[in-house]
Parts: structure tokens; C-alpha cells; sequence
């Protein structure tokens, strides 16, 4: 890559040089207009491949009635975990299922940065292009596969906020819109730190996954594992911020700050993450092939 | 240091081999004590304040859901995935001219898969034995139960599987098509409770669906929701299924390798 000439040079030093942590933020009208334009494009590969769209979409949805379908088969037995209902929990399963999606929809692509485009040098197409990297990664595959995720997990936080009968006031929907905004932000992080490791090894998947996984704990009461597990779920992988806290603040249980922390530490650990990501674009050296 | 830069790469280079291999391992395992955790608390919860549900204890319960976990899919089918990936690469009818028969070529290549698979499914029941409470039976006419059980139900469930391949034929496209087939298997198998927890009626249903039969009947024997009396009963239904889907089976690919779509083909 380097040998080329001069104005090759230059034009890879333009797409890599927006170091500083927040050109990511400043010029978002030309980047939601970007966005706008990579998004008709998915969307023409989805019209022509109709079928494959709508099972892609539904899919996901069958995945998860039949996780949701084991809970209620026993709870309709057995009406109480650690003090939690039925809908209680699901309130949670849902709260997860919604913060997710973000990560799926919007940043699918950091699972497979390193097998896709790292190991076979097309990671290159990213930072030729004068804009930032990290967002053309984002832009160039908005995952369908998502969408069914968000309407089972808006679905499912619906139903069982009515079932729950719950009072919402402001201070709840706030909390409630933040869990799910800022947890998504917590999933899309936690993604983008673990796959950064792709630039050093290649196949990022394991550890992403490894570090994903954790979100499963939180579809139930932290209450219900032991300390460690818990603290580990508020502190370090902190996907309990994304439902458990929220849920004990909006139904009356708990009104701790750990509730409204997520955003936080979703954009905390984001920032953490883009520094990460930059420290690995400095190191990536193409495949030289 | 001109030294070190230029032969540090070549170290690196083993230990990004030997990460790559062992990586997929380490994170299985995480993974399988991941859902362990989860399992066993949620079911210590429910389990709280009574002392069986539909006559499963929790020993039992927790004893059929981990082994689930660690054993569940050790009889599974690849030739869903195989068909998909021979479609999507244009290389599926180089395969249907091999002068064997399609379908017994690919029997045979998952029955082998699951030897490996019972193998490599050790240490996730190693674990489970020792942190988690899991116990296997003492009695041996268990253990044979669940291995004719197991394989009877790789059978039945690897016919199905080829089903869903050859309508693979039909929509060219199929990774959303997989996805489908694992949640309803999902559903239905029993991977997530024993089949005696679900209603009544769709209990009933359940049990006779191929992913019950590959997944909660051996894994019921070896966890002992179910005793070895019951074996006659449990292979008489693996086998009648084996011949109605093996026949159904025989006749969706003839009907399918007739319309075969073979993409840049």
C-alpha cells in the first residue's frame, strides 16, 4: 500500500487521519445523510432477495418465542423467581431483547470484522474512503436480522408493562427510553472493544462472543446469582445496567442511580472502545498480498 | 532491534496459530459454565419453595437441563449447513454426480460427527460433573438406553434435516431458513426444559416431533427423567419415525434435484 504514489498516500492518510476522539460527532449532518444513502443500498440487496429478507426478520423472532416460551411453561407452574412474577421477567427478557437489537441492526459487522475484511485485506475499501472508518464500517451493513429482535423485544417490554400495570410517569419512560438507547450503546461497545482485538489476532469472533454472552444472565434478576456474578454484570460487563436496575426502579422496587447509569457507561466504555480502535487502525498493515 | 522486528512476526505468527485454535475452545467453554450458571441459579429459584414439579426433583431437573446443555446437540445433523453453503458456492451439483447415493454418503458423514462430537463434549460434561452437580446414572442399562436412544434419534433427526436442505433446492437462499429450523427445534426438542414441564397437549406434540426424539428422549434416559423400562416404547417410535421420514425424505430430493437452481452455475 504504501508504495503507491503521492496522492494514493494522501488519500489513505485522509480517511485515517480523524484521530481525535469526537470528529466522530461534528459533522453529522453529512454523516446521517451518508448513512442515508448506504441504507437505500441494504435495502435494494433486500428487495432483491425478498424472501430471504422476510424469513431473516421472522427468524429471529422464533428464536427467541421459544426462549420466552420455556420461562412461561414453568412460571405458569411455579409463579415466583426470587420474588420476581412472570412478567416481571419478561420485563427484563424484553429490556435485553430491545438493547440488543441495536447492537444487531446497526453493528453487525464488528463480529465479523476480522474474518471478513481484516484477514483477506479488504479492510483496506474502509480507509481509503474520505470519511472515518469505524463509521463506514457501521454504515455498510445494516442487519435485518435486527429488526425482528426490536419488535419482539418493544413487544414483549408492552405487554408486560401492561400486564405489570405499572404507573409510568416521566421520570419512568425516561428511564425507560435511556435503559434502552444506553444499553444498546453498552452492547455496540462492548462488541467494539472485544473485535479491536482483530487487528493483533485476526479472528476477533471468540473473544467478542466470549464477552457477549454475558448478556444472557441479565434476562433473569441479578438478585437471583451470587455476589461476583453480580457485580461482575453491574461493574465490569455491565449488561445488568441495561435491565435489571431500570426494571427495579420503574416497577417501585429500587430507585438506586444504577438505574439510570447505562447511558453512561455506554458512552464511557464507546469512548474507550474508539481509542482501542484507533490504537488497532494505527497497527493495521494490510495483508500485503 | 532491526533483529527483533524482523523475526518477532515469525513468533507471533505460532502464537496467533495456536490462539486461533484454541480460542473457539476456551470460548465454548466459557459459554457452556456461562449457561450453567444461569441454569442452575434460575432453577434453585423455582425449586425454592417446593420439592417437585410434575414429579421431577430438582436433582433431576438440573441433572436433565445441564446434561442437555453439555450432550444435547452432540447428535447432530450438518447436512442442512452442507447443502446451504454447496448452494450459495455454485458447487452442489459437482456433489449429486459422485456415483454414490446422496443421501447415505451424508448418513454416514454425520454419524461420524457424532462420535466426535460425544468426544469433544467431555470437557463441558467434566465441568458439569464436578462444579455442578451433575450426576450420571449408576445404572449401565441407562447408559445403553441413551446410546441407542442417541443414535436412533441422530437417525430420524438427520432425515428432517435433509428435508430442510432440499428446500434449500427451492429458495436458493437459506442461512434465514436455518435460523427458522433452529428455533423450532429449539421449541420442540427439549434443549431448554424436559418436555414434562410444557402443557399437556403440547407436551404431546413435542414428543413426537424428530428434535424431541433426537434430543429429549436419550438425554430423559441418561439424566433419569425417564427409567430404562421405558426403552421398548421410546425405540419403537424412533423407528417408525426413521421410515416415514426416510421415505418422505427419498421423495422431496428426487422431486428436488429436478429444479435445482445453481447460482453462477
Amino acid at each position: 500500500m504504501q508504495r503507491k504514489g503521492k496522492r494514493g498516500k494522501r488519500k489513505m492518510t485522509e480517511g485515517k487521519a480523524d484521530f481525535s476522539l469526537f470528529s466522530f460527532l461534528f459533522p453529522l449532518r453529512r454523516y446521517l445523510e451518508l448513512y442515508a444513502l448506504f441504507f437505500v443500498q441494504r435495502l435494494k440487496i433486500f428487495l432483491e432477495y425478498r424472501i430471504s429478507f422476510l424469513i431473516g426478520a421472522s427468524s429471529t423472532f422464533v428464536v427467541q418465542a421459544a426462549g420466552l416460551f420455556s420461562i412461561w411453561a414453568i412460571m405458569r407452574i411455579v409463579p415466583n423467581v426470587v420474588g420476581w412474577s412472570f412478567d416481571q421477567v419478561l420485563l427484563l427478557y424484553g429490556m435485553v431483547t430491545l438493547a440488543r437489537s441495536f447492537e444487531h441492526m446497526f453493528a453487525d459487522n464488528l463480529w465479523t470484522l476480522g474474518r471478513h475484511h481484516i484477514r483477506d485485506g479488504s479492510f483496506d475499501r474502509f480507509l481509503v474512503r474520505p470519511i472515518n472508518p469505524l463509521f463506514h464500517l457501521f454504515a455498510d451493513r445494516f442487519n435485518h436480522d435486527g429488526i425482528g429482535n426490536f419488535i419482539i423485544g418493544l413487544v414483549v417490554v408492552i405487554r408486560s408493562s401492561l400486564a405489570l400495570q405499572i404507573e409510568w410517569n416521566l421520570e419512568k419512560v425516561v428511564c425507560m427510553v435511556l435503559a434502552a438507547l444506553g444499553g444498546g450503546l453498552i452492547f455496540i461497545a462492548l462488541n467494539l472493544i472485544t473485535c479491536v482485538s482483530a487487528f493483533w489476532i485476526i479472528d476477533s469472533t471468540p473473544i467478542t462472543l466470549g464477552v457477549h454472552e454475558w448478556h444472557e444472565f441479565a434476562r433473569y434478576p441479578l438478585s437471583m446469582y451470587s455476589s461476583n456474578i453480580k457485580n461482575a454484570l453491574t461493574f465490569i460487563i455491565p449488561y445488568g445496567l441495561v435491565s435489571y436496575y431500570p426494571a427495579l426502579f420503574v416497577l417501585g422496587r429500587d430507585s438506586s442511580f444504577l438505574a439510570f447509569a447505562s447511558p453512561f457507561m455506554g458512552v464511557g466504555l464507546m469512548l474507550l472502545g474508539y481509542a482501542l480502535w484507533n490504537v488497532g487502525l494505527r497497527r493495521y498493515g494490510s495483508t500485503g498480498s | 532491534m532491526r533483529f527483533l522486528n524482523l523475526y518477532m512476526p515469525f513468533g507471533i505468527l505460532e502464537v496467533k496459530t495456536v490462539f486461533q485454535y484454541n480460542a473457539w475452545f476456551w470460548v465454548e467453554m466459557l459459554r457452556s459454565i456461562i449457561a450453567m450458571l444461569i441454569m442452575t441459579a434460575f432453577w434453585k429459584a423455582i425449586y425454592a419453595d417446593q420439592s417437585s414439579i410434575e414429579g421431577l426433583t430438582l436433582t433431576v431437573t438440573l441433572n436433565y437441563v445441564i446434561l442437555a446443555r453439555a450432550l444435547g446437540n452432540a447428535n447432530a445433523s450438518s447436512v442442512f449447513w452442507w447443502v446451504a453453503s454447496h448452494i450459495s458456492k455454485g458447487e452442489l451439483e459437482l456433489q449429486l454426480l459422485r456415483p454414490v447415493d446422496f443421501q447415505l454418503m451424508h448418513l454416514f458423514r454425520d454419524a461420524t460427527g457424532w462420535a466426535m462430537n460425544l468426544v469433544r463434549s467431555m470437557p463441558a460434561l467434566l465441568i458439569a460433573i464436578l462444579f455442578f452437580e451433575a450426576k450420571l446414572p449408576s445404572d449401565p442399562l441407562a447408559y445403553l438406553a441413551f446410546l441407542i436412544t442417541f443414535v436412533l434419534g441422530g437417525i430420524v433427526l438427520f432425515f428432517l434435516e435433509f428435508m430442510f436442505g432440499c428446500l434449500g433446492f427451492y429458495t436458493t437462499e437459506v442461512w434465514g431458513l436455518g435460523i427458522l429450523r433452529e428455533g423450532i427445534a429449539l421449541f420442540f426438542s427439549g434443549a431448554l426444559i424436559p418436555l414434562n414441564l410444557m402443557p399437556e397437549a403440547i407436551r404431546a406434540f413435542a414428543s413426537l416431533t424428530p428434535f424431541a426424539q433426537a434430543l429429549y428422549v436419550p438425554i430423559s434416559f441418561l439424566s433419569g427423567v425417564q427409567s430404562p423400562s421405558q426403552l421398548g416404547n421410546a425405540i419403537l417410535t424412533q423407528v417408525c419415525s426413521i421410515i416415514v421420514l426416510g421415505v418422505l425424505s427419498r421423495m422431496l430430493f428426487t422431486r428436488a434435484a429436478r429444479v435445482l437452481t445453481v447460482q453462477g452455475g
